[in-house]
């Protein structure tokens, strides 16, 4: 198949021409400084990146941990683990989902895009030296392992059996760490807002010459509206938490009834964060797909504007569909008919971004690389989450399957199948930037088939076992639904398998991988126009501005396993368009941006 | 309670909650500790109905329940359960509405991206396809046709929901009241029952009420999900329609689980009803697993001799009647395992308990000193409880009298004899002479 390359082997990094890179030049950001200071106290956005890897990759696993312990659990009727940490075995269970969810939101999936890829792709297809503040990125690392502190405190000091939801009443009366817990999921909150006022800020002050807002990465529109999302939503979350502390620390009367409060009004406070909290996880996993299905296509992104504004508009409609969460709470009947048509209209830019992808991928010149596996993977999923949806915010079906593993699945398939795919994939078609190696492009797509497979096989049974009535968050269910389990918790070994695969993909080509050229898929946005991996100061020169979806200036160099620049011509390089006429969004004589020195 | 084979068994899974018990620890309280089948939940799973003859005696279908919850029949189809209430048909067809609409949409998005992803595979590294890449009238088609389907999905979902949610006015009333981890369902005439029993053909409005935190109510066949929130008063209503094919002669036996009993007019006893799920779907805790009970849909005939039958708790021997009791008022606080999780002194080895210690000093455990207890709680305060831990309550003296003849058979000071048998109510209960 001629998609599988197996250029020769290379010793040396080379530039975007083709050119080993000079010794003097070697250095790059990994090498750039030693010793554990140089790392704890770095400002560099591409180290902090890397640092964030490994502790969400960390947290990644614990909540994996749990999340096979849960499914275990499930395996049977009745008990089927021992009881090892908590006083009966379905408080255990209770401990497990709470533990998973918590730990898997707050922990991996809100930062694992914007956190890791954005802010070690930001700055670079910005063609700037670092994000607009680099110390308070810095900060924003250690607020996340703060709250991580408090997770790990949560797990040596009795537990939590909430639910990552944090309903009242239950958990102002619960036992467990509930005020260590929300005083986490508090301090990361802090981490979120700090990485979203920096990549808003970067996006605004940093774009290079030429870069207008219609010549940005889409990757880039993703993570705007993601910041805008965390900046403006993530504060309710803390003012509720800390609401949530008063109630059970000093007993302020808030949500409880029997003070003079409403459980309900924790609902809508909780949601009007949580709700948006979903955008802010799939927003930068719909630019990543973007980013994959253009570049390995070959061929232009279809309907950039439209991708672009839909960003902007589910972004806006996260904050207005609130309360589909809470068609049985018992809020009134006008509500209820607000938020269901509300939540229709998400659907709508969600449609809009995938009849675009496939628009992009027609007729293109696709790579089946490990990257665009995933990113198709992740359209498939994605499809299957988003459609239904539908079911959920239409009023009477939700009705029914509200609370139901239907909710389960549908929540798994966007916040797994599509996120965490798209994380993945992210991750493969970033890896030759950020480490300077290659992976196994073999390994890669077995890797993706087992977990593909092993996702479906665990999640897609689960709409079955809910559209029949099985309640969530059960310890222990009818035998009615015992095949659902069974199959779902196969599955999850079968996904298990394939994450471990893929991590030992990723530590294999870090340690033996070729070394990666600069561009190793012809993508031009500004990342793939320096060596990989990227010098301390990102770019020897200053980049210009291009149309990031553009590949024709591009030519396949065997020799060096990757894409050069076709004119030698370093002038030409970054600065304009080589077939300006083919591409021309912006109306004739319009403005450049305002020109901001790169690497200022 | 032992009369009703299924409700007996839901009253015993509830009571697990209660008691707050991991399944070996009820297994071993409440099963014949020689059962083997105890340690084995998959042995129980493969032979749900091993203990279905015994029904008789809750101790004896104790090893069954390792299971914790019953086996239940969903019926139905792959994709729903069976449609048993007036607007649950719609309620599917909105469902299936949206599941062709999602079909055709993911064959159709998912064959083209197949299609596309190997038809237009890379065969030239250095091959730049061009093309339209901006197309605003196709935008715009595919951004409006599914709008025209989201509006359908929605106009049609909030006709469903608005039946769903507007109970008629004649409708019979039902207090479900929900706390961790039960239900007691209450009826018009003051009568509360575990499980929820209702009369087929009639509006039912249902008015949840918590006790502690948020529970959920959930009827899948019915379609129906209210959350049980503290403070409210969340009202939801169906209406189920009797369906003969489906249902259920049920004969009641008396405690023995041999002599058939007898309705007022010297018939046996039978119930005809059809049988649904009810789960808690709002996560509450430790037992929310087990907080499933069964709706019974009796006939019209059925439902009134059922209401007779149960309203009148001298139709079960006195200790059964103390037991149903204690379940249904007492258990979500007062345990007979010995936990004290519930927050109130145990009633295990209570009754005649020499070192039962007030704050005023020791005290025999007898008839005055449990009836002061009920009536007037906070006169007589167990050592380390608070002092107002318990409502004062009113009791019938039926009841009062079941609680005692309760509370002994779950003592092992107990030195008086038990009133086990039906007539033992004639010394319970004196008959009162008639006046005029």
């Amino acid at each position: 198949m001629s998609v599988i390359n197996t250029p020769p082997p290379v010793t040396n990094p080379t530039d975007i021409y083709g050119q080993p890179v000079s010794p003097e030049k070697h250095d790059n950001y990994l090498t750039s400084g030693k010793g554990f200071l140089s790392w704890a106290l770095t400002l560099d956005h591409k180290r902090i990146g890397i640092m964030y890897t490994i502790g969400v990759l960390g947290a990644f696993l614990l909540g994996g941990i749990f999340a096979v312990l849960l499914r275990t659990e499930l395996i049977w009727t009745g008990q089927t683990l021992p009881t090892l940490f908590a006083d009966t075995w379905t408080d255990q269970y209770n401990q497990m989902f709470t533990l998973h969810g918590a730990v898997m939101t707050f922990l991996f999936i809100i930062p694992a895009i914007p956190a890791i890829i954005g802010n070690f792709v930001l700055p670079l297809m910005l063609g700037a030296k670092d994000v607009a503040f680099p110390r308070l990125n810095l900060m924003s690392l250690y607020c996340w392992l703060g709250g991580g502190a408090f997770f790990v405190y949560v797990l040596a000091s009795g537990g939590l059996d909430t639910g990552w939801t944090f309903y009242t009443p239950y958990s102002t009366t619960t036992n467990t760490s509930v005020a260590a817990a929300t005083l986490g999921a508090f301090v990361l909150g802090f981490s979120s807002i700090l990485t979203g006022v920096n990549f808003m800020a970067s996006i605004h002050m940093l774009r290079p010459k030429g870069m207008t807002w219609f010549k940005m990465p889409l990757l880039l529109w993703a993570l705007y509206a993601t910041a805008a999302i965390q900046i403006l939503a993530t504060p309710v979350l803390a003012i509720t938490l800390l609401l949530l502390t008063a109630e059970r620390v000093i007993g302020v009367g808030i949500f409880d009834p029997a003070l003079g409060g409403d459980p309900v009004l924790y609902q809508h406070f909780f949601w009007f964060y949580s709700h948006p909290a979903v955008y802010i996880m799939i927003l930068p996993a719909l630019g990543v797909t973007s980013e994959i299905i253009s570049s390995l296509s070959r061929k232009h992104i279809f309907g950039y504007k439209f991708i672009a504004f839909s960003s902007l508009a589910i972004a806006f409609f996260s904050f207005i569909v609130w309360g589909h969460h809470m068609f049985t709470s018992g809020q009134s009947a006008f509500f209820n008919a607000l938020f269901s048509l509300l939540t229709m209209t998400v659907a709508i830019p969600s449609a809009i971004k995938v009849f675009n992808w496939l628009a992009t991928i027609r007729k293109g010149s696709i790579r089946l690389d490990t990257p665009m596996l995933y990113a198709l993977g992740f359209i498939w999923l994605f499809t299957i989450g988003g459609l239904t949806g539908l079911f959920l915010a239409t009023l009477n079906t939700d009705i029914h399957f509200h609370d139901t593993y239907f909710v389960v699945a549908h929540f798994h398939y966007v916040m797994v199948g599509s996120v965490l795919w798209a994380f993945i994939g992210g991750m493969y078609y970033w890896f030759p930037k950020m480490f300077g190696r290659m992976y196994n492009e073999f390994h890669g797509r077995i890797a993706f088939a087992i977990t593909f497979i092993g996702f479906n096989l665990t999640f897609f049974v689960q709409f079955f076992a809910g559209s029949r009535g099985m309640p969530r968050r059960y310890a222990d269910y009818p035998d009615e639904y015992f095949w659902y389990h069974f199959a779902s918790t196969i599955g999850t070994y079968v996904l298990t398998i394939g994450l471990f695969y893929i991590l030992w993909n990723w530590v294999d080509g870090l340690i033996k991988g070729r070394k990666a050229p600069a561009n190793p898929w012809g993508s031009n946005s500004l990342e793939w126009h320096t060596p990989s991996p990227p010098p301390h100061h990102n770019f020897d020169y200053e980049p210009h501005g291009v149309d990031p979806y553009l590949y024709d200036h591009w030519r396949w160099d065997e020799a060096v396993g990757g894409y050069v620049i076709k004119d030698h011509d370093p002038a030409h390089d970054g600065i304009e368009d080589v077939d300006p006429d083919h591409y021309n969004d912006d109306p004739p004589g319009s403005a450049p941006a305002k020109p901001v020195p790169a690497g200022a | 309670m032992t009369r009703l084979t299924a409700p007996s068994l839901t009253l015993l899974f509830a009571l697990h909650g209660v008691a707050g018990l991991a399944a070996p620890a009820v297994a071993e309280d409440l099963a014949d500790p020689a059962a083997p089948a105890a340690t084995e939940p998959e042995v129980n799973a493969a032979e749900p109905e091993a203990a279905e003859p015994a029904a008789g005696e809750a101790e004896a279908a104790a090893p069954a329940e390792i299971d914790l919850i019953p086996d239940t029949d969903i019926g139905g189809n792959t994709f729903l359960p069976v449609s048993a209430a007036t607007y649950s048909d719609e309620v599917d067809f909105v469902f299936y509405f949206i599941l062709w609409v999602s079909i055709v949409f993911f064959v159709l998005i998912g064959w083209l991206l197949v299609y596309y992803a190997w038809k237009y595979r890379q065969r030239d590294k250095d091959y730049v396809p061009h093309g339209s890449h901006h197309n605003t009238p196709l935008e715009l088609t595919w951004s409006i046709a599914p709008g025209i389907l989201l509006l359908l999905m929605f106009i049609w979902g909030f006709r469903g929901y608005l039946d769903m949610s507007t109970p008629p006015k004649d409708a019979y009333p039902v207090t479900a009241v929900a706390w961790q981890w039960s239900w007691a369902f209450e009826h018009p005439n003051g009568y509360a029952d575990g499980d929820l029993h209702v009369p087929a053909g009639t509006p039912i409005l249902i008015t949840n009420v918590s006790n502690d935190v948020t529970h959920s109510l959930y009827i899948p066949q019915f379609r129906i999900k209210k959350d049980v929130v503290p403070g409210r008063f969340n009202q939801t209503w169906f209406e189920s329609p009797f369906n003969a094919e489906t249902a259920e002669d049920f004969p009641v036996m008396e405690d023995d689980g041999v002599t058939p009993a007898l309705d007022r007019d010297g018939n046996p006893l039978v119930f005809t009803y059809n049988v649904y799920d009810l789960f808690c779907t709002e996560y509450c805790g430790r037992g929310h697993a087990l907080m499933n009970k069964k709706v019974y849909v009796h006939t019209r005939e059925s439902f009134e001799k059922w209401m007779e039958y149960s309203t009148d708790i001298t139709n079960l021997t006195p200790v059964k009647a103390g037991e149903k009791v204690w379940q249904q008022k007492c258990a979500s606080c007062h345990s007979i395992d010995g936990s004290v999780a519930g927050g109130a002194p145990t009633w295990k080895d209570l009754w005649n308990n020499p070192n039962h210690m007030l704050t005023t000093g020791p005290i025999q455990v007898d008839e005055e000193y449990i009836y002061n207890s009920i009536v007037n709680p906070s006169m007589q305060v167990v050592q380390g409880y608070p002092a107002n831990g318990m409502a004062p309550w009113v009791l019938p003296d039926a009841e009062l009298k079941g609680l005692y003849e309760f509370m002994k058979s779950v003592s092992k000071y107990n030195t008086d004899p038990i009133a086990r048998t039906k007539d033992d109510w004639k010394k319970l209960l004196p008959p009162i002479e008639a006046t005029e």
